[in-house]
């Protein structure tokens, strides 16, 4: 076989894997559309489940000691919000409905120039202030003040 | 702090000792601090003065450790503001002003 009927028979091989490949992604699409994605009048929370011991067995070989906290559907699509904690530090990730990935890290809101994942967060981790004796606490400002603001604090 | 309570009248900061694990002498000043409960005792430990040891027998540091490890407060400083957001790390006054609001 000469080089230039190599060539051929390689674009050939070529072409045909391009067209197979096309084929593929357009039936994975529509069946995607069918049954993945929101149909007319269906709601997705309803079609993608993802219980808290599901969501444990998928992450503990990656993160030690996983405790699902909560579980709810990101505002990014496609995802779910995964409230965790591991080594006593609590955080998020957000894995995918097709349950083959997670991302953790922020996610950001295009139009409103947000940090959701953190703005999520410190709604999440909000601590009930009337826990807190402030017997043994120094005080800055005046006692009748309105506003108490409790401040931890390290001496060194 | 300081300015914050200058400009807003109607807001206070209660200050809770909180020794780190990774400051070794911390722990007895933070007790010292609280016997006393010297506001000032405190801005000297911060100017690297020394605390003169006190031991009023107090419990208050180690329940502020024990209780700053179930409300997820694992560094200094933390703000917990009147609703309850936790807010890590040093902050101008009037980002502080902005986020404790009204």
């Amino acid at each position: 076989m000469d080089c230039v009927q190599q060539d051929f028979m390689l674009e050939k091989n070529v072409l045909r894997r391009f067209l197979f490949n096309f084929l593929l992604l357009f039936f994975i699409l529509s069946v995607g559309n069918a049954y993945g994605f929101e149909a007319r009048g269906q709601e997705c929370s309803k079609c993608h489940v993802l219980s808290n011991s599901e969501a444990k067995d998928l992450l503990k070989n990656i993160i030690p000691e996983v405790v699902i906290l909560d579980i709810r559907l990101s505002s990014a699509k496609g995802f779910w919000e995964v409230y965790l904690e591991s080594g006593g530090k609590k955080g998020l990730l957000y894995v995918d409905f097709p349950k083959k990935h997670f991302f953790s890290g922020p996610l950001i809101s295009i139009a409103d120039r947000k940090n959701l994942t953190q703005e999520r967060l410190m709604e999440l981790n909000k601590v009930d202030v009337s826990q807190i004796p402030l017997d043994d606490a120094l005080l800055m400002g005046d006692q009748k003040a309105r506003i108490r603001v409790i401040v931890f604090t390290d001496p060194d | 702090m300081k300015k914050i309570i200058e400009e807003r009248k109607d807001i206070a900061f209660y200050l809770k000792m909180f020794p780190l694990p990774s400051h070794p002498e911390a722990y007895e000043k933070s007790k010292s601090i609280v016997c006393e409960k010297s506001i000032t005792l405190l801005e000297n430990s911060f100017e690297k003065k020394p605390v003169p040891k006190q031991n009023c027998g107090t419990l208050a540091v180690d329940e502020n450790i024990k209780l700053a490890k179930k409300l997820g407060v694992t560094s200094v400083p933390m703000v917990i503001l009147p609703n309850g957001m936790l807010l890590p790390g040093y902050k101008d006054a009037k980002t502080l002003i902005d986020l404790i609001g009204n």
